[in-house]
């Protein structure tokens, strides 16, 4: 009945450090292409996922300086999906206060980051964020 | 993942890469032994020179192939162990049950007798 | 527990694809260490016997028993927790893969090989919550890492 059983669930804890995004892209790979996605939907969820936590390592204040995230292989219906979570307990934003950023102020600008939620969306099938003075949470996810 | 398997002078050579580890390459290699087994041959080299990993589990595989191998009056032998393959069969002291060849040509000649 | 921070923790169900997973997550957040490439095999090879142990005979294979991997940096050693839900296994009943009458077995050179490149492990076994294998291994980088920080601090 359900359409939308856990196939496969992972949990990853990583210190907010340099490269430990990696770890997180590897991972969210593995399973990729243990579901067998195409090259390309692995390398948009790849970067995604870099993004996510990127945006977490440098916007979530976090005290605790960890990001979680949460791997799931979702399916029985087909298509399957992987459904990726990134969890924060930092400051948090409200999506109204992201003032989604122009092409021609951020040429300008000294600093070209910033893209991040305008590129996960646009890299992903479906994208989900709650983020409150709690932290911030991203739900994002890709069809095989 | 399907082990590639050559042919030469009733010899079976089989090629895994990668890694002979925990669900990755074991069963496969298993399945590769199995196969050549069941097509008759019992002279079978193994080219170990693309393996990057091997765990308890490849080890394992190794060990049983042998034992079946041997078991049907045929021989298996290991070709080119990478470094960090040899270092693990010495922990192991399987150095001392697998006849080992760094030579494509030597290792096909000692099974011609 | 684990004095400092970071670490990074690793929870997956008890399936065996799961060891490669876990080797992968950990092995990339390790990079950033600059290990010899030596040294990140057997920490390699290490967590993945201790995982597959940890499915296997640990969790006995049950999907729904969870095996985590905490790993950190403690006093200049890498340090690594395998954690199951299980009902405990004896290490000791384990047959020595090294008596010739053993050397053809299938199994049982995991914790060998564990041994061979971690330089402690020690095993806990609580009921209410299963087993957790302790591993440390010395590592040089993370020994002068560490002698430079106190070094830092004590000025």
């Amino acid at each position: 009945m359900a359409s939308s059983a856990v196939l496969r669930e992972v949990t990853l804890t990583l210190p907010m450090l340099p490269d430990m995004e990696i770890a997180a892209s590897k991972t969210a790979t593995a399973l990729a292409e243990f579901m067998e996605m195409s090259s390309d939907k692995i390398d948009e969820v790849r970067m995604a996922v870099v993004e996510a936590c990127i945006n977490s390592f440098e916007h979530s204040r976090a005290d605790d300086r960890k990001v979680e995230i949460q791997f799931a292989v979702l399916g029985n219906d087909e298509p399957e999906r992987l459904q990726i979570t990134i969890r924060d307990s930092g400051v948090g934003f409200t999506p109204e206060s992201l003032v989604k950023p122009r092409i021609e102020d951020k040429l300008k600008a000294a600093s070209k980051r910033g893209w991040g939620l305008t590129i996960i969306k646009g890299l992903m099938d479906e994208v989900d964020i709650h983020s409150g003075p709690g932290g911030t949470t991203v739900v994002m996810s890709k069809l095989r | 993942m399907k082990i590639p398997a050559r042919h030469r002078a009733g010899i079976t050579i089989l090629e895994p890469k990668g890694k002979i580890t925990i669900g990755v390459g074991d069963v496969a290699l298993r399945e590769a032994v199995h196969e050549a087994l069941e097509a008759g041959s019992t002279k079978i080299l193994i080219n170990l020179k693309d393996v990057s990993t091997i765990d308890s589990s490849g080890i394992g595989e190794l060990v049983s192939a042998y034992t079946s191998v041997t078991n049907r009056g045929g021989a298996l032998r290991l070709l080119h162990l990478p470094p960090k393959v040899q270092d693990i069969l010495q922990i192991t002291q399987l150095v001392t049950v697998f006849e080992v060849l760094d030579d494509e040509e030597e290792a096909v000649a000692t099974f011609e007798d | 527990m684990m004095k400092s921070e970071p670490r990074v923790h690793v929870e997956v169900e008890s399936r065996l694809e799961n060891v490669e997973l876990v080797q992968i997550a950990v092995e990339s957040s390790l990079a950033q260490l600059d290990l010899s490439d030596d040294d990140a095999h057997q920490i390699g090879i290490s967590i993945r016997e201790a995982v597959a142990n940890a499915i296997k005979h640990g969790n006995q294979g049950d999907v729904s028993k969870l095996v985590k991997v905490e790993m950190g940096i403690d006093d200049g050693d890498l340090l690594i927790r395998v954690h199951d839900q299980g009902v405990g296994f004896d290490v000791n009943g384990v047959p020595n893969p090294l008596e010739p009458e053993n050397l053809l077995r299938r199994n049982g050179r995991g914790i060998l090989l564990m041994h061979q490149f971690m330089d402690q492990i020690e095993y806990t076994f609580q009921p209410e919550s299963g087993t957790v294998v302790e591993m440390r291994k010395e590592l040089a980088v993370l020994r002068s890492n560490s002698a430079k920080q106190q070094e830092e601090e004590k000025q």
